[in-house]
């Protein structure tokens, strides 16, 4: 069985080859035509997020795990709007801070300071939270992405900039509903098996509540997981079929038929329901949420990180964000970083520029990303000799 | 009445502030169809350059070096030299390689500049706010502005000024597109740029000197900025920048009177919002944004726009 490294996520629709029925597990997280060798690295990244912490179980590596199982989930779900619909969100830490808040505001603002309720016996919302979080997120996403249809794409970049200010604005200031600058503490840790399992005593299990950082860190992954599993299929399927046609061409793709306003707003809902359900599980995570931990910066790292790994590419953001959260976590022991904290920015900013100059496909790009960002490769000579198809449109 | 008065006055200056900014994604925006951000940063280099120009000393790198303690009107022009030099580079470097490629590659390269521009001038100048030095003829010996009052409202020189100022560019800018070879060169390269290259026209050289008048006007508002606030700050160019594109949509993006109504109108509004609506000083930088949302939903093309077309 020969690798197929042309095709990518969006278009492996061809005939399940043997090497898909050898390793069932990466072709369910990262779709048919994803490359051998991407699988493989997914699959060791598995292994490896499975195994780690109980290798050497110090709090600080997995929090730093954590840290990175949240940060894949984001660039994943930023990676529908970027990668696979070739959109530019700028305000998507917007839609985190949406779930992250919804989750705070319904246990302590409204159960807690409102009703009085004891939290703690309204534990089970928090498997609810997850859904309606990320529904909430990727309602706003529909609304914000609305009035930029008629215009073109790039517009979208401007309101979502602007939207991600908003959040921040309101949360700072709205202080009856989200307590302000101070933030909300005391968002309640969830439990596991709700409902019990049928057939089991269900004090077996209803008593385990997620406390311990290593419990949390495999909810985490569990979570990516499962949000892996979702984009890999949604982008396999026509709909996601629909949306790389939108990046590669919108008008090809509205003359093909495809209702290309209704396809964009699905993926800005889509892009945000990821963050809107991660941004619940950051407010269970931290137990405490403020506006600070919704900058600006946390929307452009992000987007790096979809960036450094490879756009339109499912593997791509979780490689994105186990390089930089592991780049950091290095870094941080140079005494020249830490007195220069502004050098993480500089870098973030290289990154985007360099990539986009001279890998646009990132480091596990697929060749399709890679011709449709550099249509023409051609020396820097001929730029300068053929000045007006350098220039056409 | 005299409340209403003062912001409008403090509104419309803010608004020439705006203009300056808008004039330049409004031509960028108009010839290449980037939303260049780092206008927004090229601003704060202004205000910086300004300040490093007119200071006998200054922290650079946490050294203390020593500077020419210029005039600020020659320190002005210098920052825009300068700035206009930048924007020149940063196209060369960061957006040309990328002029063939889909308009998102362009777009995050651009928010790649800004990022990598606004940590730069952390790295230089520091993250707190440098103090902007008085202009000793906007400024009475006390060290406070000059100002005086007109059906009691405060008019300092220095808004005068900035209105004075931001009109004569404005007006310069307009003839200079309007009336010159290089201007006929810029609307023709706007309106498409392979006939334009194949009735002779250096569109590169076209685009080069749109980002060099761009960001020339964008540090002549961070100059101008950081005196009336009289500081000057590595973040300071985030929400005027945002605002500056919103005002060039306002007006009509690809259209410099338009940029100029935009930013005015944006100014007031903004003004006029903060002071009366409840909550208003707190929710000031959302307002901009409200404006886009109801342009977008109902005017695209802007207040003096011609239609705008969805090319691809």
């Amino acid at each position: 069985m020969s690798d197929r490294p042309q095709n990518d996520a969006a278009n492996g629709s061809g005939p399940t080859s043997l090497q898909t029925r050898l390793n069932p597990i990466a072709s369910a997280l990262t779709g048919d035509g994803t490359p051998r060798w991407q699988r493989f690295l997914l699959l060791g990244l598995l292994a490896l997020a499975i195994v780690l912490p109980f290798l050497v179980g110090s709090n600080r590596w997995i929090t730093l795990m954590t840290v990175v199982v949240i940060y894949v989930v984001l660039a994943s779900g930023l990676n529908i709007v970027v990668g696979f619909t070739g959109l530019l969100d700028l305000g998507y830490v917007a839609f985190y801070a949406i779930g992250a808040y919804y989750t705070a505001i319904i246990f302590n603002q409204v159960l807690k300071v409102r009703f009085g309720v004891d939290i703690d016996a309204y534990w089970w919302l928090t498997w609810v939270n997850f859904l309606v979080g990320g529904l909430m997120a990727a309602i706003a996403g529909v609304l914000i992405g609305y009035p930029t249809l008629r215009v073109r794409g790039d517009y979208l970049a401007i309101m979502t900039l602007g939207f991600g200010e908003i959040i921040r604005i309101i949360a700072n200031n709205w202080v009856g509903l989200t307590r302000g600058p101070s933030g909300i503490p005391g968002v309640p840790k969830p439990e596991f098996f709700p409902l019990g399992i049928p057939g089991i005593p269900k004090s077996v299990f209803s008593g385990f509540v997620f406390t311990s950082q290593i419990s949390l860190y495999f909810l985490g992954l569990a979570l990516a997981l499962i949000s892996l599993w979702c984009i890999s299929r949604i982008v396999r399927s026509r709909i996601g079929r629909a949306w790389t046609a939108i990046r590669e061409d919108e008008v090809a793709a509205e003359a093909m038929g495809i209702h290309t306003s209704r396809y964009k707003l699905l993926s800005y809902a889509t892009g945000a329901f990821f963050a809107g359900a991660m941004g619940v599980f950051f407010g269970h995570y931290l137990n405490y949420i403020s506006p600070s931990s919704f900058m600006l910066m946390e929307s452009f790292l992000i987007l790096s990180l979809v960036v450094l790994g490879g756009m339109g590419n499912i593997a791509g953001p979780v490689l994105g964000a186990v390089i930089w959260v592991g780049l950091q976590e290095w870094l941080r022991d140079f005494p020249f970083v830490q007195a220069h904290p502004e050098v993480r920015g500089i870098a973030l900013g290289l990154i985007l520029v360099l990539l986009m100059v001279f890998r646009p496909q990132g480091l596990l790009g697929s060749v399709r990303v890679k011709l449709e960002m550099h249509p023409q490769s051609k020396t820097e000579a001929d730029h300068e000799r053929q000045v007006w198809s350098d220039v056409g449109n | 009445m005299s409340e209403l008065g003062q912001q409008l006055v403090n509104g419309l200056m803010i608004g020439c502030l705006y203009a300056l900014i808008a004039v330049g994604y409004t031509m960028v925006y108009g010839i290449i169809e980037l939303i260049n951000f780092a206008f927004g940063e090229l601003f704060m280099f202004g205000a910086f350059i300004t300040i490093m120009m007119m200071s006998d000393e200054m922290s650079l790198f946490g050294q203390t070096v020593g500077m020419p303690g210029l005039n600020f009107f020659i320190a002005i022009l210098i920052a825009m030299v300068v700035v206009g030099v930048m924007g020149v580079v940063i196209e060369r470097l960061a957006y040309r390689p990328l002029r063939n490629a889909p308009r998102l590659a362009a777009l995050i390269s651009a928010i790649g500049v800004s990022i990598l521009l606004q940590n730069v001038a952390q790295s230089i100048f520091g993250s707190q706010q440098v103090p902007f030095p008085d202009i000793p003829l906007f400024t009475t010996a006390e060290g406070a502005p000059k100002a005086f009052e007109v059906a009691s409202i405060q008019i300092t020189y220095f808004q005068v000024f900035v209105v004075v100022v931001t009109v004569i560019a404005m007006l310069l800018l307009n003839l200079y597109v309007k009336r010159t070879r290089m201007g006929r060169a810029m609307r023709a390269s706007a309106q498409d740029k392979s006939t334009s290259a194949l009735m002779g026209v250096n569109v590169n050289k076209v685009i080069a000197l749109t980002f060099l008048i761009g960001s020339a006007m964008g540090a002549l508002a961070g100059g101008l900025y950081g005196g009336v606030y009289h500081a000057a700050w590595p973040l300071m160019g985030f929400n005027p920048g945002l605002k500056a594109f919103i005002a060039a949509v306002l007006g009509g993006i690809g259209n410099i009177p338009g940029a100029f109504l935009g930013g005015l109108l944006l100014g007031v509004i903004e003004a006029l919002a903060s002071a009366y609506l409840p909550m208003g000083s707190q929710y000031r930088d959302a307002f901009a944004f409200v404006i886009l949302i109801l342009i977008l939903s109902f005017k695209p093309s802007g207040l003096l726009g011609s239609t705008v077309s969805q090319k691809a």
